[in-house]
């Protein structure tokens, strides 16, 4: 019983090194990272789509195209800001916008790769 | 806090499949990882370096299946142990890993000491001595990382260290030089 104990102790003074050990990462974790499925990546890729077909949806529902085609209207009669509407205007802004975040979106994925 | 925050980092990672939380956790789990591994293949780095990246190779594949009952670190142990059991079992030639190709700086003599001390066992010893003495592990966590009973854990860890008492007394330590 007693021998136990001093075995102990002599293994506890002989592992204590190894215990303290640390392994300095050195391009391990990068390694590691470069070699993971690409889920995130077909994922967003889902998400974009599903904004897309969302916007598309909504567009044709709400008649997005009226706001669109009167403002091209006024625009074309009489070019003079205080006939455009500000609706139509920020309608437009948002779509384009919207698409310019998706391709930026498209954009960075692609790099990521 | 610390389980708290692998919680936390692992749900970014299996719900919205951030990979930078995954990044995180191989950072803080890198060495404890590895070294575990090189122990188990008594100092090959190159070996022990290709096992760990499968260990978080798969750990990011089934990461839904943390179920957050043990600590992340003793989840990782265990599959770092299942991969590394996975390859002896296909491994039919064992010249790879009988010739540790360990690339540590000869300097370190001491830890070139605790290969060869632990070279003495067999694997599943090794394995739970190198667990409890090195990783600081308690039995039951030691059976739950191997997939042992409770019982065997204690055998193999009574066997191992009577054979390194024995070994590192035939070489002079413990005062008998």
């Amino acid at each position: 019983m007693d021998m136990a104990e001093i075995d102990n102790s002599l293994l506890e003074q002989f592992f204590e090194p190894a215990r303290q050990q640390y392994i300095d990462d050195k391009g391990f974790t990068e390694k590691v990272m470069r070699q993971l499925p690409d889920r995130a990546m077909s994922l967003s890729r889902w998400w974009t789509i599903f904004c897309m077909v969302l916007g598309i949806v909504l567009f044709f529902v709400f008649e997005g195209w009226q706001p669109l085609l009167i403002s091209v209207v006024r625009m074309s009669h009489a070019f003079s800001l205080n006939d455009i509407h500000p609706i139509p205007c920020f309608m437009t802004l948002g779509v384009l916008t919207c698409l310019a975040l998706l391709e930026l979106v498209h954009r960075m994925e692609r790099m990521q790769v | 806090m610390k389980s708290f925050s692998d919680i936390s980092l692992v749900a970014q990672v299996a719900v919205f499949h951030n990979q930078r939380a995954f990044d995180q956790l191989v950072r803080k789990y890198q060495s404890p990882v590895r070294r575990f591994l090189l122990n188990l293949t008594l100092g090959n780095e190159m070996l022990s370096d290709d096992l760990a990246q499968d260990t978080f190779l798969k750990a990011y594949e089934h990461i839904t299946q943390f179920k957050g009952i043990a600590s992340f670190q003793t989840w990782l142990f265990r599959i770092a142990y299942n991969v590394f059991y996975d390859y002896k079992r296909k491994k039919t030639e064992l010249t790879h890993d009988q010739q540790p190709t360990s690339s540590y700086t000869s300097s370190d003599s001491l830890k070139m000491d605790i290969r060869t001390a632990l070279a003495q066992l067999k694997e599943d010893e090794r394995a739970c001595v190198t667990l409890q003495l090195i990783d600081g592990y308690q039995i039951d966590e030691i059976a739950n990382i191997l997939g042992m009973p409770a019982n065997t854990v204690k055998s193999h860890l009574r066997r191992g260290k009577e054979k390194l008492t024995n070994y590192l007394k035939a070489n002079g330590y413990g005062g008998n030089r």
